[in-house]
């Protein structure tokens, strides 16, 4: 793509240095005078009743400023919608998940703050608790919310086509359950908050928040401040991967303390807090019937899922939604049905991760895709191939998809995998004796939203100053969590302005400078914020025109900006240099400011949470990853060597940044495979540490990650790119469990993939052999 | 967040340590590297008093040659240990087990006597005091159950040192030091199959130094770890095997493990385990089934007693193998 002089190159993220060196501040590296320190007291259990807070004498202990109850904050709840506003800042007359934030304290130090944790008095009446989805759908089950009977926090049921029909049509149906388990996000950066309060109505916050602008909303309403005087700044962030989108207890409570005190309250979340207590991702149960063709061409899904919310909604609409939309892609559905149930459990609350819903609904259908690729003796590739969905497909939900390269992507794939070298199929295989390591390979493809449409404000808007000498400020309000944005969107604006890429600057998120955002979630801020920096730019670049024709006795439309000249074509010796054009743009009749406004958002209606018809988003990335595996037959163990990500991502922004999400959508799903579950005993997470918890380290990665990228130019994008951050997750656990199979003929359908459950596989298998008999040709 | 207060002291020799040790008792801990320690503390399930330091010891981390022996001093680093010629040289396996420990920066910072008095594992103890608020305390926190081995009368905390199990199987001896005076033990007397107490340190006891006997020539041996991660973790199971040469049929051959037990333990080969030729693939598997037999592993973070039995099988094949083949 040489017609761009900044874009598509391999430049290193502006963020780099500062996070390399130990320079970058974070919430918790910073402090204000008089600063107190908070401490959050947790619920020792699961269920129980708050009969009684007698705070006395935490409050009288030498050293506290502030002691503060559910009751502080009156009835204030949060939520997504008005309908799902279950979370409290501090639990009120109940507790529902064992770490539930139930009172906090302010003291001159943290040593003190802990102190008084352990004087502050609470009488519970213990409840019996359900921390099985299961059985919390079951009468008679413990109920957590008075008003959501049964337990159900979300239900949606939907259907396009004739299932019923389809599957009288079909020639071989399979009918398979799948777990996905409980998975935290990961964060290095526990969750912060640094508030001040100053009287009468003002807040000012820094806080880790890759959504920045829900809290604002959230701190809006909940403290009766108008918007304008909610502050909220954004410091670097150590990764969010949805943990960081929405307010936690930790903002409200570092507010209100601060309220009550006078004082600056600094509030950071322990590690073991964040993992026994914070949010994660929903474990699903899913039920997948799927109906085929004898040559594998998919006629219809029937899903059933049931998701274990937590004790609260959170963003779990989305989560069910998305889960359902992914249903759809990345293959060609005629007919689909769907029930979902989003249950109440005694646990901590499940929100959107990196994928949210969708590596659940992928990992169940490309995995039963491969088996019934394997029951009907047909080629795991080819099967893809046949079912792959093409530009200009629509869903039978009425999805539109108007780039896709997936073909392309398996095609690549393939050739990275020399899978004709390797790929044998197991049928083959199984004559043999397993030798000590067996090998396979995997293949599973992936499509994702390129921007999540969500209903109410769903545009980003960015504001750019261009300075005297040349150089740029970008305000925007979206976020850059650690996913490399701020320096893709800074790229942006150097093309259109033809400088470089470190003459632009892009200060944090700052809610009374920046514009409002939706926030980092659902694969947005490239192609959403890129395409109102772009128009932003472009309103920047027209300002600067008019004065650039004058000075070049040119028309405008022959002047070019690039690498900071202005240059005129066909006349190469009238050139200006861009920073002589600002200057005297700035100083042009009495001055003036060069200021580039643009907003930007999708033009597809929202997701309907309803009933799931019509679009998820304006444009979708389409993908394809290969896994090597290594499965030790005596220890079960499973290792992957080699991984291979082919995306359809529209177009590189910055190929060096794509390579890293690739990388780490490989880490995120390894991970999530084979290596994390939280262990829980009575809702008690026995593995809240880094230790126990044993997200996979370097060792334990592919030694050989091959990214390659795909470019379809999406006309929805901005310079036609889709997403590249979430998709490939996707389909990292669907390719690693084919691989598995293909190695040692078990199907594991329960995650993670523990090397015991490997093992007792390989043994079952025979039982195994019988129990996939189920689908009837 | 801060440790609670104490005090530090920083004796200069090993009898001015002991003498602190004396009059602390109790309150006191002996902090070398500090790697499990001070984890300890931070959890508030360990709260010494006092920190008898024994960083500024003098000698204490030296590695050298005492006529047919090496002594190790218990102050050595694992980097150290594993990074010395000596001990490259004449028992490699003990290079290997130090290496298998955590990571780099932790083989940096740990020492062979920490690694060896190493506080037994488990998930029900080392954790955060609200953590610990949502149950009845466990015998390691003062209570009176143990969460591994429901309705069992004492502790089954696992005790996870790499090292150990090498030092078993060379029939290495520690030197233990107090005010009263010293005494050498076999390693396999130092330790205790008690999580509440794995070692038979006395009070006021040190351990000083450990003993590798022998030139080790004519020897092999290696330690195989079986982990969830490639760093970071402790041992699932450890198994270290090693061969002498032209030793007696008993003596010939000694395995022990680690990470099963709240103790690391001796595998001891049937009497009439054949001495004179080589290792036989029938007399490998007849070993590890002997093994996978003998130890009794209980339910214990993330892995059934089964499975961890089954492991310690295929692991003193592989090592056998190994040995087998070198
Ligand atoms: C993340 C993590 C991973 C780890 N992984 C492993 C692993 O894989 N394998 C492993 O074996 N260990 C592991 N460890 C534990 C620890 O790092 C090592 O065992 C280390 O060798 C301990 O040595 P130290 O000098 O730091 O011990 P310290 O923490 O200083 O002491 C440990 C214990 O021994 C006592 N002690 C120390 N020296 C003496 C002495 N001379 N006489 C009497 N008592 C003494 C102390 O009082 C204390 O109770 C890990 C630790 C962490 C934090």
């Amino acid at each position: 793509m040489s017609e761009y002089a900044v874009l598509g190159k391999r430049l290193p993220r502006v963020d780099g240095p500062v996070k390399a060196a130990g320079t970058a501040r974070f919430t918790d590296d910073l402090s204000l005078p008089g600063m107190l320190y908070g401490k959050i007291l947790r619920s020792p259990h699961a269920h129980a009743r708050i009969v009684r807070i007698d705070t006395t004498r935490a409050e009288n202990h030498p050293g506290v400023r502030a002691v503060i109850v559910g009751e502080d904050f009156g009835d204030y709840r949060y939520g997504l919608r008005a309908d799902t506003r279950d979370e409290y800042p501090l639990a009120r007359g109940k507790v529902r998940y064992l770490g539930e934030e139930v009172a906090a304290v302010a003291a001159v130090d943290e040593e003190t703050a802990l102190e008084a944790l352990n004087l502050i008095q609470v009488e519970y009446e213990v409840l019996s608790a359900v921390t099985d989805p299961e059985e919390a759908l079951r009468e008679g089950a413990p109920q957590l919310h008075d008003d959501k009977p049964g337990n159900i926090s979300v239900h949606m049921k939907t259907s396009f086509g004739d299932v019923d029909d389809a599957f009288r049509q079909a020639d071989y149906i399979r009918e398979d359950r799948f777990y996905s388990q409980s998975v935290l996000h990961g964060f290095l950066e526990p969750n912060a908050a640094l508030a001040l309060w100053e009287a009468p109505n003002r807040i000012t916050i820094w806080a880790s928040k890759q959504s920045p602008y829900f809290l604002y909303r959230n701190l809006s309403n909940c403290f009766n401040v108008p918007l304008s005087n909610v502050r909220l700044i954004q410091p670097y962030i150590g990764g969010g991967f949805g943990g960081k989108n929405g307010g936690y207890p930790v903002d409200f409570c570092a507010v209100m303390l601060s309220k009550k005190t006078g004082r600056p309250v600094k509030i950071v979340l322990t590690m073991e807090e964040v993992l026994s207590s914070h949010r994660r991702r929903h474990p699903m149960i899913v039920r997948l019937k799927t109906g085929v063709k004898k040559d594998g061409t998919i006629l219809a899904h029937d899903c059933r899922i049931i998701a274990d919310g937590g004790a609260g909604t959170g963003v779990g609409p989305s989560t069910i939604a998305n889960a359902f939309y992914f249903l759809n892609l990345p293959y060609v559905v005629p007919n689909v049905r769907y029930e979902a149930f989003r249950v109440y459990t005694n646990r901590p609350i499940s929100v959107a991760q990196r994928g949210n819903g969708i590596q659940q609904i992928r990992y169940a259908a490309d995995v039963q895709l491969e088996m019934i690729a394997h029951d009907l003796g047909l080629d795991p590739v080819q099967i893809r191939q046949k079912n792959a969905v093409y530009t200009g497909y629509r869903t039978a939900s009425g999805m539109n998809i108007h780039s896709c390269g997936l073909q392309e992507t398996i095609t690549e794939a393939v050739k990275a995998a020399e899978w004709e070298t390797h790929y044998r199929p197991w049928q083959e295989k199984e004559k043999e004796p397993l030798g000590r390591i067996a090998t396979g390979v995997g293949i599973a493809c992936n499509s994702f939203q390129s921007g999540a449409r969500l209903t109410g404000h769903n545009c980003c808007t960015a504001v750019i100053k261009v300075h005297e000498d040349g150089t740029a400020s970008l305000l925007t309000g979206s976020t850059d969590s650690g996913q490399g944005s701020e320096t893709v969107l800074a790229m942006i604006v150097a093309e259109v302005l033809g400088t470089r890429l470190e003459d632009v600057f892009v200060p944090q998120t700052d809610s009374t400078v920046t514009p409002v955002d939706p926030g980092s979630f659902g694969s947005r801020v490239s192609s959403t914020a890129g395409n109102a920096v772009l128009i932003a730019a472009q309103d920047a670049r027209s300002q600067l025109l008019p004065v650039a024709a004058e000075l070049l006795k040119a028309a405008p439309e022959d002047i070019e900006f690039r690498d900071r000249k202005v240059l005129v074509r066909g006349a190469p010796d009238r050139v200006l240099r861009f920073r002589d054009l600002t200057r005297q743009t700035v100083a042009w009749g009495s001055g003036t400011s060069i200021i580039g406004q643009g907003s930007w958002g999708q033009t597809v209606p929202p997701m309907n949470f309803e009933t799931g018809e019509g679009d998820a988003s304006g444009a979708y990335s389409f993908g394809t990853q290969a896994a090597w595996v290594e499965v030790d037959t005596q220890t079960g163990k499973v290792t992957v060597p080699r991984m291979v990500v082919a995306h359809d991502l529209g177009f590189a922004l910055n190929p060096l940044a794509v390579e890293g999400q690739h990388e780490g959508s490989i880490a995120g799903g390894v991970g999530h495979t084979i290596y994390e579950h939280c262990v829980e005993e009575n809702g008690q997470n026995l593995t809240p540490n880094l230790t126990a918890y044993g997200l996979p380290t370097v060792y334990d990665l592919p030694e050989e990650m091959v990214s390659l990228s795909i470019e379809t130019i999406d006309p929805v994008g901005a310079f036609g790119a889709k997403e590249s951050g979430e998709g490939t997750q996707v389909s990292t656990i669907p390719a690693i469990v084919n691989a598995i199979h293909n190695a040692i003929g078990v199907w594991i359908t329960d995650l993670p993939v523990t090397p015991e459950k490997v093992l007792k596989a390989l043994r079952d298998r025979k039982a195994q052999d019988r129990a996939t008999e189920g689908g009837q040709p | 967040m801060r440790l609670k207060k104490f005090e530090h002291f920083e004796p200069r020799t090993l009898s001015e340590a002991c003498q602190l040790l004396n009059e602390h008792g109790s309150k006191a801990s002996v902090i070398a590297g500090g790697t499990d320690l001070v984890v300890r503390m931070k959890y508030g399930v360990t709260t010494p008093e006092c920190l008898i330091n024994l960083k500024k010891v003098d000698g204490l981390s030296a590695i050298s040659s005492v006529g047919e022996n090496l002594h190790l001093g218990a102050l050595a680093t694992l980097t150290q240990v594993r990074c010395s010629e000596l001990v490259q040289e004449r028992y490699p396996i003990l290079a290997e087990a130090a290496l298998a420990v955590g990571a780099a920066q932790l083989q940096n910072m740990g020492t062979i006597g920490g690694n060896i008095c190493l506080e037994p594992r488990c998930w029900y103890f080392q954790q955060g005091n609200s953590w610990r608020q949502a149950r009845p305390n466990c015998f390691k926190n003062g209570g009176a159950v143990c969460y591994m081995a429901k309705g069992s009368k004492r502790c089954y905390a696992l005790y996870c040192g790499d090292t150990a199990a090498a030092l078993l199987a060379l029939g290495a001896k520690v030197r233990l030091v107090s005010l009263g005076g010293e005494r050498t033990v076999p390693v396999e007397e130092f330790f205790v199959d008690d999580g509440m107490r794995h070692t038979n340190l006395r009070p006021g006891e040190l351990l000083a130094e450990v003993i590798l006997p022998g030139p080790g020539t004519g020897q092999r041996g290696t330690y195989l770890k079986y982990r969830k991660r490639g760093a970071l973790d402790f041992p699932i199971v450890g198994v270290a095997a090693v061969i002498n040469k032209g030793a007696t049929a008993a003596s010939r051959l000694r395995i022990a493990v680690t990470g099963v037990g709240s103790s690391p333990s001796l595998v001891v080969p049937p009497a009439d385990f054949p001495a004179g030729t080589g290792l036989t693939h029938e007399m490998i598997d007849r070993m590890a089934e002997i093994a996978r037999k003998q130890v009794k592993p209980v339910s214990h973070m993330e892995v059934s007693p089964g499975y961890r039995k089954e492991l310690v099988g295929v692991l003193v094949r592989d090592a056998l193998e190994k040995l087998a083949g070198a």
